[in-house]
């Protein structure tokens, strides 16, 4: 009896391992589906932050990580993390936007702004950056503003600097975004903070965050310490798949 | 006694006009000096303005004027003429705006520093259809640039670097240029390129491969190489020659100006959306301090001084 139930137990413990090993098998083919759709997108690019509806600008203090993140090095594979305006009309999209960007040949990251008049839309749009003027070192904070400066202009700041006014984009109110963007590979590092990320009122009083539209995005997600302070980062691969194995 | 006294008071008299003398012919002095010292700043900054327009002419590009706007600070106003018939910028319009911004910028270099330059595009039928204001200061990256000593490597050396820099994948290498830009205070090179697909559909799969190569590549080669490349224009066409992207880069500065055909969609740049997957709150940290920022970090201003 002791014998049969001693068999029966390795039988079933085998039976049991190798049960594992199926689920870990089949796990690891979803797993790689996953991330092999993922990026396989046409479009690879992931965003993680927070926006806010009807507002005449928005600021932010964003921070760099305290070291350089890992990037793949091949394509235009780099981040952003940035303020930015959005409109859309029925010519498209607007938008001005400031922040810090860094590719994977970069020193260091660089301030920049862009902005893009009727994107994305059926006809031509027209992008624009300029990224000439200053760096931004690891582990420092710089903050970022896009304002109404109600003379029929949006307004770029860096580091409290002026750096450019556009016509032409769009009248207020905006909705208005702080996120960081992942561009072309999802295996590329994020850790940024965003912190005292402010809205314009319509009365011009610059208030904090107020909404909550956090999203994730393939392996990119957002801790919340409120809405206007949070980190996007990349949560590792074993974060994804480990817990759905051990189960 | 009385002869005695006049003589002082003379004396004293003499002494005050003297002193009053001095003093005024130094107020004139001084004012004089600083109107003439505005004149010939009003001047160099006229023949400055002027000396803009007259560059930008000879590169080609449509200018209606370039005004001073105002003194002090120094302003200037470029205004550029487009082929549009609408409120729409025009291809050719790239490349225009980014010579007239790169010309504006690096003016430092040939005359009085300016503090901003407001660009202004009219279409055909006179009417605004773009205009900005780009602020620059003293410690800009851009306004610190020095002209390399040496003569950059010849041109034909210099295609060779790019092809071998360039990942062009799906496309195919149509043109591949390299001009001397050839005007007073530059002796940089233009990187002129021309690639196609076979369509929209693969250029977009390939899209971001080239121009990921593109741009580590003119980030780089300059200093790499021994190049001197300072303007790149790219221009990607479908089968049909309809263009799907017209890429202008001031490589030397670091602005990007560009347009997209229908359908066309890279990601080597950040363009805002709503939504990339879902709207749910992912990780509410119940502790604050969870995450601190870093140690070495230090607001640049207090947020007290927002505009």
């Amino acid at each position: 009896m002791l014998k049969y139930s001693r068999i029966m137990s390795r039988k079933l413990g085998g039976f049991r391992i190798r049960t594992k090993i199926v689920k870990a098998l089949i796990i690891c083919l979803i797993a790689g589906s996953i991330t092999f759709l993922w990026a396989n997108r046409t479009y690879a690019d992931w965003q993680v932050g927070n926006y806010r509806d009807s507002t005449n600008g928005v600021t932010a203090l964003i921070f760099t990580p305290g070291t350089r993140p890992f990037l793949i090095e091949a394509g235009s594979s780099g981040q952003a993390n940035w303020v930015s305006t959005l409109v859309e009309d029925i010519n498209g999209k607007d938008w001005l936007q400031a922040g810090w960007r860094y590719y994977y040949w970069d020193a260091v990251p660089k301030h920049y702004y862009e902005y893009c008049i009727d994107c994305q839309i059926e006809g031509l749009g027209t992008y624009y950056i300029d990224d000439s003027f200053a760096t931004q070192t690891w582990g420092t904070v710089v903050d970022y503003w896009i304002i109404w400066d109600g003379n029929q202009r949006w307004c770029a700041y860096t580091a409290s600097i002026q750096r450019e006014c556009v016509d032409n984009l769009h009248t207020p109110p905006a909705l208005v975004l702080g996120k960081s963007e992942v561009h072309n590979y999802l295996r590329n590092e994020l850790d940024t903070t965003f912190d005292q990320v402010r809205y314009k009122d319509s009365a011009n009083n610059w208030r904090l965050f107020d909404q909550s539209h956090f999203n994730t995005s393939g392996p990119y997600r957002v801790e919340i310490y409120s809405n206007y302070h949070y980190r996007t980062y990349r949560i590792s691969t074993h974060e994804i798949y480990l817990p759905t194995i051990s189960k | 006694m009385i002869l005695r006294i006049r003589e002082a008071e003379g004396a004293t008299m003499k002494k005050t006009y003297l002193y009053w003398g001095i003093i005024i012919t130094v107020v004139l002095v001084v004012l004089v000096s600083i109107t003439g010292l505005l004149a010939i700043q009003v001047r160099a900054q006229d023949q400055s303005a002027s000396d803009l327009a007259e560059r930008l002419r000879q590169r080609g590009v449509p200018v209606l004027y370039v005004d001073t706007i105002s003194r002090i600070p120094y302003v200037i106003k470029i205004a550029i003429q487009s082929a549009s018939n609408d409120q729409k910028l025009q291809v050719e319009d790239n490349w225009n705006m980014i010579l007239a911004r790169r010309e504006a910028t690096i003016s430092y270099r040939l005359g009085p520093r300016i503090n901003s330059y407001q660009l202004v595009v009219y279409n055909q039928k006179g009417e605004k259809i773009f205009s900005s204001e780009k602020f620059l200061y003293a410690d800009d990256l851009s306004q610190t640039l020095s002209i390399p000593v040496n003569s950059p490597l010849e041109s034909q050396r210099t295609k060779e670097v790019v092809l071998e820099e360039l990942r062009l994948d799906g496309f195919s290498l149509d043109s591949l240029d390299v001009i001397p830009e050839n005007v007073p205070g530059n002796n940089g090179q233009i990187l002129i390129i021309q690639v196609s697909a076979a369509d929209v559909t693969s250029a977009n799969r390939w899209i971001d491969s080239l121009m990921g190569s593109l741009l580590k590549m003119l980030d780089t080669i300059n200093s790499d190489h021994g190049t001197y490349i300072t303007l790149c224009h790219l221009r990607v066409v479908d089968k049909e020659g309809t263009v799907l992207l017209d890429y202008v880069e001031d490589t030397e500065i670091g602005y990007q100006q560009w347009s997209t055909g229908e359908g066309l969609r890279g990601n080597w740049y950040s363009q805002p959306e709503l939504e990339s997957e879902s709207l749910v709150p992912t990780s509410m940290s119940t502790n604050p301090d969870a995450y601190p920022p870093p140690s070495t970090a230090t607001p640049t201003t207090p947020h007290t001084s927002y505009p």
